[in-house]
């Protein structure tokens, strides 16, 4: 990969967080070094390197799960949940959530917790666990990117196949929201 | 609920031709798909993925999911309930890995196993549990994650697949705890499968598109829409006749139920569409040249005296658009993609007896033109 900033080949690799979605920036280490992003001359970061730190439960550290693409046991999510969140968003067009299925045992953890609240709240709680809408809403923000970003590069195909797409995630939501007051319990 | 006796080294019982591949047969839109496949990433919480486990642990999980799952798989009720096959795999011959492997019930890699050294055994543990006679549902433990779950329809039944799917899922869900976190959803060896754990694909024939040069619009269709499309045979290089699958990417920030809409509402609609008015152009913008290529095929199918497995596929393919097209008699669509199954090496030899690799072109061709003795150019 080429650097950002001239053409040489890039070795630095920043991630910035910018509002919910990473941004990544690519530099050569001289470019880098002129940013700040590299202490000019000694090679080193600005900022002290995390540790490699393992994950307590297997023993595998971030640096061979970014050799090997494998995680070692369930426990690395959490071992590595911050170094983890650009990985996700580079593999799943931005995504870093759950939004899914959930297992019933803990839909059913849900339900007892809120027993002996109302109804409304039990159908919140559940829609929390669920993640419905803001999946929806999400999903249209991206979709609205891709089409704007189709229409730009004259992918007239392409643009037509996202517009449906788009109307379809739209009047999903309208006929969800529109059927019943709670968005929440959309889809 | 009948579970099979435990079957380890050969299997008997497991159908030896392609009348039960669960991807060939009568279905919706099967002049364009073959059939329709959801597969769900699973792993079993307090152990380590498999790609990491000691082999205790592969050992552990196997047992786990012999004893609790097994019974899952086929529940207990209907006429006909079918039985679930047990597969040791590490203790299964090689032609019948390489059998399994054909009829797309576990991959490559599940095939060959890890190495384990001589003082663990020499053997990974590793299996798959299927469900016979019709091989609709399975599941590979140990290969990547714990258990990798899938159901196969013929034709276009994404829905349905997911549908059975699901509630296979429920059902294993109560016998077992999955690695679950509530902000990644179902836990996997590979970020790249982590969330809902799904893979939805479907398994297209697009020669249409192929001859009109125009399958580089669909991968570019589907690249836009973060979806795989690649060779059901082999990657791109390697991948005779114009057999492909269209999967979903990415697994994390969309349920199940969405992934599954935008395949079904959008796409592959789509594609079916573009590679119907592409056969419709063919035949009558380039007749005499679709003729030629579907009549050669038959002609080199029904006369040749060896044939590469590649060659074989490549012309199948073309005959099968010959099918589409109303150009052949004598040979259904479903038997046509039959064929394609067939002519793989194991299944070959399952068909003729034993042969050697030497012989296997020599076979192959005598095994089609015994097929398709029937099959003559048609009236349309």
């Amino acid at each position: 990969m080429k650097c950002d900033h001239c053409d040489k080949e890039a070795t630095v690799e920043e991630v910035l967080l910018v509002g919910d979605s990473y941004v990544y920036k690519h530099m050569c280490e001289s470019c880098a070094s002129e940013v700040g992003l590299l202490k000019s001359g000694a090679g080193g970061r600005s900022e002290p390197t995390p540790s490699d730190s393992a994950c307590p439960r297997c023993g595998m550290t971030f640096q061979a799960f970014r050799e090997s693409k494998r995680l070692g046991c369930p426990a690395c999510y959490d071992a590595f949940t911050d170094r983890l969140g650009p990985v996700l968003s580079r593999a799943h067009d931005g995504a870093t959530h759950h939004t899914g299925k959930v297992p019933k045992r803990l839909l059913d953890a849900a339900l007892q917790d809120r027993a002996d609240a109302g109804p409304s709240e039990t159908r919140e709680a559940i829609a929390r666990v669920l993640g419905q809408a803001r999946e929806r809403a999400d999903k249209i923000e991206r979709v609205a990117e891709q089409l704007a970003a189709a229409v730009r590069s004259e992918r007239f195909e392409q643009a037509a196949l996202l517009r449906d797409e788009l109307e379809r995630l739209r009047s999903a939501v309208q006929s969800h929201t529109h059927a019943d007051p709670s968005p929440d319990e959309a889809g | 609920m009948s579970a099979a006796s435990h079957s380890n080294g050969d299997t008997p019982g497991l159908p030896l031709d392609g009348r039960h591949a669960p991807w060939i047969g009568e279905g919706r839109d099967t002049d364009v798909v073959l059939s329709s496949r959801v597969r769900l990433a699973r792993n079993i919480a307090g152990f380590r993925f498999a790609g990491l486990a000691d082999v205790d642990d592969r050992r552990s999980v196997l047992e786990i999911v012999r004893d609790r799952v097994r019974p899952a798989l086929v529940p207990s009720q209907g006429d006909d309930p079918g039985r679930a096959a047990w597969l040791d795999l590490h203790a299964s011959p090689r032609s019948v890995r390489d059998l399994l492997v054909e009829r797309h019930l576990i991959s490559p890699q599940h095939a060959r196993g890890r190495k384990v050294p001589p003082s663990a055994g020499g053997q990974d543990p590793r299996a798959l549990l299927l469900e016979l006679p019709s091989e609709r549902r399975s599941i590979m433990v140990n290969e990547e994650d714990h258990l990798r779950i899938q159901v196969i329809e013929p034709g276009l039944a994404l829905g349905e697949a997911a549908e059975a799917i699901d509630a296979l899922d429920d059902a294993i869900e109560s016998c077992v705890d999955y690695a679950y976190h509530p902000r990644f959803g179902y836990l996997t060896a590979c970020t790249t499968n982590v969330g809902t754990g799904i893979r939805c694909s479907v398994m297209l024939h697009l020669p249409g598109l192929r001859l009109l040069g125009e399958i580089d619009k669909v991968r570019r269709a589907a690249a836009d829409m973060s979806l795989a499309i690649r060779g059901f045979w082999g990657e791109d290089s390697d991948n005779p006749g114009e057999f492909y699958q269209l999967s979903n990417q990415t697994t994390l920030g969309s349920s199940e139920a969405l992934l599954l809409e935008s395949l079904l509402s959008t796409i592959v609609p789509r594609i079916i569409e573009y590679e119907r008015l592409a056969r419709r152009r063919l035949l009558e913008t380039r007749r005499s040249i679709t003729e030629d290529t579907v009549f050669r095929a038959l002609g080199t199918l029904r006369h040749a005296r060896r044939l590469a497995a590649a060659e074989a596929m490549q012309r199948l393919s073309e005959l099968r658009l010959g099918v589409a097209l109303g150009l052949v008699d004598g040979l259904s669509l479903t038997d046509s993609t039959r064929l394609t199954l067939l002519v793989q090496p194991e299944h070959l030899r399952r068909a003729v007896g034993p042969i050697t690799d030497e012989e296997i072109r020599s076979a192959r061709a005598a095994f089609l033109r015994e097929q398709l003795a029937g099959c003559a150019e048609g009236g349309a």
